[in-house]
């Protein structure tokens, strides 16, 4: 009876922070719909009706990088045993992957990376990555969007966790 | 229960991780600069305009082989790289280490007299664009103390040629045949053939050695290097088969193709060349495998006697419909550079 009630706590928590999850992301996707045209991304269609609405203003700059380590944090916890220390681990690596990747895209770094991903044996991954490093913008921005998605998550995580709405599992 | 989901955490985990990767990088980097093209759509941003392309160099010719005391040219290309500014350098240890060639910092860098010591040499390009791009690119030499041995054809009279085939299916399979034809050619006469291929999965190797392309290092000295060079032509197809050339390589009943091979796709006569290959170049296709420690092919002194000529290839897949493609040869050389 209380390990059939812990699984459905947690399988309710996940489902919650998979949603929460997904809401982000999708904020994400139509700042590219919406401020950016999408025409800049490789993996969204461009939507004409969307397009050009400009509905986040200055704030659709740095929304995608926020957004990104907020939502795949979440959904790193949600697949993780629902203890706060892998959780906040999670969120913490997608943070650096976020920085990691922005970096690549300095200019001082990103021109002898997309060259040394070129010359890589693993050439169809490498390509579209030297072209995201060679060709994106870096920003200290997206840096500090990226801490305070992976940071917001982990909030989300406490809070969640502090207000009882995701039992762990009993044993 | 924990181990019965185990893999399970695992399994999301990872499809966690390569969706976030893939968002990243879909992403495009920013809002400046567009990606090449959408997944979406197979044109461009227009409004960004033409996307840069990606920082690349190279170097014509990317191998070369000359006699000593002849000059030799490099020249390079790039692409995506803006006011490139070039610094040509030489490694003498098959380019473990370079060394700046004080002044070569042009598009181009000429050997004004190749020496002996020049054989073997590496020579990178660098270059440097004015927005941070920069590449290299590779060039290899070879130098030979004696001029090059040519065997040649225009011609293509019929008995001067040896024609052998390696057919898939051998029941069934696929066929040949081969005739010189006096005009129409680059200019003038050239040797005709066809591969006919039956419906579904064959594969057709037809072997034509020169019979007087023969080379015996015993007598003439050990081989450095060889130059191919050919003219093709598809001349008409009614499959969607495709056929390639290679320089073929007869020795102690073996046959070799080189590695590199040329497609011969085009209706037009065009060049097919391939330059300073090496014994380790070219791959035995037919004949007794080779046993360790043998050189294969060998083009050391005092190795069997060797005969060139051209290798035509055809593979059909499942899919292929029976069907015969045409195709021509003209202005074979190959050029047997000593040591």
């Amino acid at each position: 009876m209380h390990r059939s009630m812990a699984v459905a706590g947690v399988a309710h928590g996940s489902a919650m922070l998979g949603a929460a999850g997904c809401l982000a992301l999708g904020v994400g996707v139509l700042v590219y719909l919406s401020d950016r045209g999408a025409s800049h991304a490789l993996l969204i269609p461009a939507v004409a009706a969307l397009a050009g609405g400009n509905v986040f203003g200055a704030l659709g700059q740095w929304l995608p990088s926020f957004v990104h380590p907020f939502a795949f944090g979440l959904f790193s916890a949600a697949a993780l045993p629902p203890r706060l220390p892998p959780r906040y681990g999670a969120c913490v690596v997608w943070c650096v992957v976020n920085i990691a990747f922005e970096l690549g895209q300095h200019p001082s770094v990103r021109a002898p990376l997309a060259e040394a991903l070129q010359s890589a044996a693993w050439t169809p991954l490498a390509r579209p990555l030297a072209a995201y490093f060679l060709r994106g913008t870096f920003d200290v921005g997206d840096i500090a969007a990226a801490v305070l998605g992976g940071s917001a998550a982990a909030v989300l995580l406490r809070l969640m966790h502090g207000a009882g709405l995701e039992t762990p599992h009993a044993t | 229960m924990r181990h019965d989901i185990g893999w399970l955490r695992g399994l999301a985990l990872a499809g966690i991780a390569a969706a976030g990767l893939a968002g990243i990088v879909g992403s495009g980097g920013g809002d400046v600069d567009a990606p090449e093209c959408s997944f979406f759509s197979n044109t461009c941003n227009p409004v960004v305009g033409p996307v840069p392309a990606i920082p690349a160099a190279s170097i014509e010719p990317q191998r070369a082989t000359v006699q000593a005391g002849a000059s030799v040219a490099f020249t390079a290309q790039t692409v995506g790289i803006d006011q490139p500014a070039y610094q040509w350098r030489r490694s003498a240890d098959g380019g473990n280490t370079y060394v700046d060639i004080p002044g070569a910092t042009a598009a181009s860098h000429t050997l004004g007299s190749a020496q002996l010591a020049d054989d073997a040499a590496v020579f990178r390009l660098d270059v440097h664009g004015s927005g941070g791009a920069s590449a290299f690119a590779l060039s290899r030499l070879a130098v030979s103390s004696m001029p090059g041995i040519v065997f040649q054809d225009g011609e293509f009279q019929p008995a001067g040629w040896l024609v052998a085939a390696v057919a898939d299916p051998v029941q069934n399979g696929p066929t040949h045949s081969e005739e010189r034809v006096a005009s129409g050619g680059n200019p003038n006469a050239y040797r005709r053939m066809v591969h006919a291929l039956p419906a579904g999965i064959s594969s057709l190797n037809v072997f034509h050695a020169s019979q007087a392309a023969s080379y015996d290092p015993a007598a003439l000295g050990a081989i450095h290097a060889i130059d191919y060079a050919e003219d093709c032509s598809r001349l008409s197809t009614s499959t969607f088969t495709a056929v390639t050339s290679n320089l073929l390589l007869e020795q102690g009943g073996r046959r070799y193709f080189s590695t590199a091979s040329r497609s011969c796709s085009s209706s037009a006569w065009s060049v097919a060349a391939l330059s300073s290959l090496a014994a380790a170049d070219f791959t035995l296709v037919d004949g007794p495998a080779c046993t360790a420690g043998e050189s294969c092919p060998d083009f050391s002194a005092g190795a069997a006697a060797l005969r060139f000529g051209f290798g035509r290839r055809s593979v059909a897949s499942a899919s292929s419909a029976a069907g015969s493609i045409e195709h021509g040869i003209d202005n074979w050389q190959v050029t047997v550079w000593r040591r």
